[in-house]
């Protein structure tokens, strides 16, 4: 999943996938930070299909996070900031995805 | 944030040029695949507002039919688990529906499936009373099932 996010193509199994809803919200954060770099890319397409499948009973925040995602694909401009609920564990990736201080500026990415 | 984004749909079909915004179209068709994914009396009642804006905008007609579609669908979902809109006014739904029961077309199930739902439900709604459905509408219908192939 965090390979997906991060644009690396993996082949995730989706008609079978159970994301627990701790699991999908966590990931539902990384596809908007994702989104925020490449909003059509075939992988935020996907994730979002997926969680807004009214059968997989998405969790609030979760589609919060798409709707975050949609308008993004439509060309909102939202800051890191923006985001009401952060994930830490994210900062670390998007750090390790882009070290360069151009990308920290633009997300206005604070360590 | 749902308003924001039918807000945002319904000014781009709007403004949707057939002629000179054929790559920008991309964007509103992604953004309202996936809006129409949800189910909930909002997403519903804002997917029909769009809908009526889709059926009167300038969009060459396949992209507006497929549009249409998704927005239909989501206005009228199947089982109809939200408080769908109270339609007052069948023009548009018929004007829908013929062009999916066009033989000459081809026939689209689902679209029409979304169409007799929506008729069904707002004949249903005390407060749409003021419908302009006429009897004449009804036998056109009939008319069209009869001649289409069956699929």
């Amino acid at each position: 999943m965090v390979d997906m996010a991060l644009g690396l193509k993996v082949d995730i199994p989706w008609d079978n996938y159970r994301l627990s809803p701790d699991h999908h919200l966590w990931a539902s954060h990384l596809f908007v930070y994702h989104a925020l770099h490449e909003p059509l890319s075939d992988e935020v397409s996907i994730f979002v299909k997926y969680s807004l499948d009214s059968n997989k009973s998405p969790s609030d925040a979760a589609i919060t996070d798409c709707l975050y995602i949609i308008n993004i694909i439509l060309g909102a401009r939202f800051r890191v900031e923006d985001l009401t609920r952060r994930d830490k564990r994210f900062d670390h990736l998007v750090l390790l995805n882009h070290s360069g201080a151009d990308t920290r500026k633009v997300l206005k990415w604070t360590p | 944030m749902i308003h924001r984004v039918y807000l945002d749909l319904s000014r781009r079909f709007q403004s949707l040029n057939p002629l000179t915004d054929a790559d920008a179209s991309e964007l509103p068709f992604r953004a309202l695949n996936f809006i129409t994914r949800l189910r909930n009396t909002t997403v519903a009642t804002r997917s029909y507002d769009l809908f009526k804006t889709i059926m009167e905008s300038a969009v060459e007609r396949e992209k507006k039919m497929e549009a249409a579609r998704l927005a239909l669908h989501a206005a009228y979902p199947p089982g109809l688990e939200t408080v769908p809109p109270a339609e007052r006014d069948p023009q548009l739904i018929l004007s829908f529906l013929r062009s999916h029961v066009d033989p000459g077309v081809g026939r689209n199930d689902h679209a029409i499936s979304s169409a007799m739902r929506a008729i069904d439900s707002a004949s249903e709604n005390p407060a749409s009373q003021s419908w302009t459905w006429r009897i004449e509408d009804a036998g056109e219908l009939l008319t069209w099932f009869g001649q289409s192939p069956r699929s």
